[in-house]
């Protein structure tokens, strides 16, 4: 939003508003949502990715997903999400769809992760938490995200990387390396991958 | 309600002891033995993950799943939002703060806080 426009008002205002508060409605998504309610947790992890695949998020073959991860975004939600062949989506991740989030080949998402693709802008003392910034995240193939590690926006896992359980990454991550710690910092380099 | 997570009759997995207190949504991962003592207060969100990957495969780092029991002795104290890692046991009388990700034993009678999970002080 560029801030030195003037205030809308009237109709345009309504318009506005009435966009802003339906953006994050997605009638495919709730229908998911509604239909994964009938599986049960845990169970059934192949029909469960098909269902994201049939709602239009690209899933490749072979992922599984444990249980619904919470998904939220605006405009184009479907085509912001794009996981490969193989992967496993543990319990109750959090994929935040403000932009692209691509997950490899071969990636494992244990418990508890979440990916986030949407941070502020930094603003005056009043009101930190300014305009809303989007950067994608992406996940090289056979990378591990371990259990609650949090992916903050516009981060960069390398292929064949380790990340620790609980930890938070701020920057990129090189593959074939593990990492860990709140922000993550590089623990040990892996064997090489084959990239 | 606790989320108990495993293969077969996880129920016969995780064995609670007396005058205990498990506060909401905790997460009980039964792929192996989850032991906790007598007069153990279990916060908010609380993980106890029993399962590993194999990670010697650098195509896929997630591998094969291997798993380790969890034990808690008597009197612990987990706070909100830990996360208990495979084959860790966790001492009678420790304190876990809120958040902490425990990876390695803690002895008895510790108080574990912070990102790094170091030990801060041993009481009594």
């Amino acid at each position: 939003m560029d801030r030195s426009d003037p205030k809308p008002t009237g109709w345009r205002k309504a318009l506005l508003l009435l966009r802003d508060e339906t953006g994050g409605i997605h009638p495919r998504l709730i229908a998911l949502n509604i239909a994964q309610r009938f599986l049960p947790r845990h169970r059934l992890q192949d029909t469960r990715a098909s269902l994201f695949s049939w709602a239009g998020f690209e899933v490749g073959q072979g992922t599984r997903i444990a249980t619904p991860p919470k998904i939220n975004g605006d405009r184009d939600l479907y085509s912001k999400l794009s996981i490969g062949r193989d992967c496993v989506i543990d319990a109750d991740c959090v994929l935040d769809l403000g932009e692209k989030i691509t997950l490899g080949n071969r990636v494992t998402l244990s418990a508890g992760v979440m990916i986030l693709t949407s941070t502020h802008e930094l603003d005056i003392r009043e009101h930190r938490a300014g305009p809303v910034q989007f950067s994608p995240v992406t996940v090289g193939d056979g990378a591990w995200l371990g259990a609650r590690c949090i992916i903050l926006p516009g981060v960069t896992i390398g292929a064949g990387a380790i990340v620790n359980p609980g930890s938070v990454v701020n920057k990129d991550v090189a593959a074939g390396v593990r990492v860990g710690g709140i922000p993550a910092t590089q623990l040990e380099v892996l064997d090489r991958a084959t990239v | 309600m606790p989320e108990l997570v495993g293969p077969g009759a996880v129920h016969k997995r995780l064995k609670i002891g007396t005058y205990g207190g498990l506060n909401a949504r905790c997460y009980f991962e039964l792929y192996d033995q989850i032991t906790i003592g007598d007069h153990v207060a279990v916060g908010q969100d609380v993980m106890f993950l029993t399962r590993t990957h194999d990670t010697s495969d650098p195509e896929r780092r997630g591998g094969s799943a291997s798993s380790a029991p969890i034990e808690v002795g008597n009197g612990a104290w987990l706070g909100a939002r830990c996360t208990i890692l495979p084959g860790v046991k966790i001492g009678a009388g420790s304190v876990i703060g809120a958040s902490v990700v425990v990876a390695k034993d803690v002895p008895a009678n510790m108080l574990v806080m912070g990102s790094r999970s170091i030990s801060l002080a041993k009481w009594r």
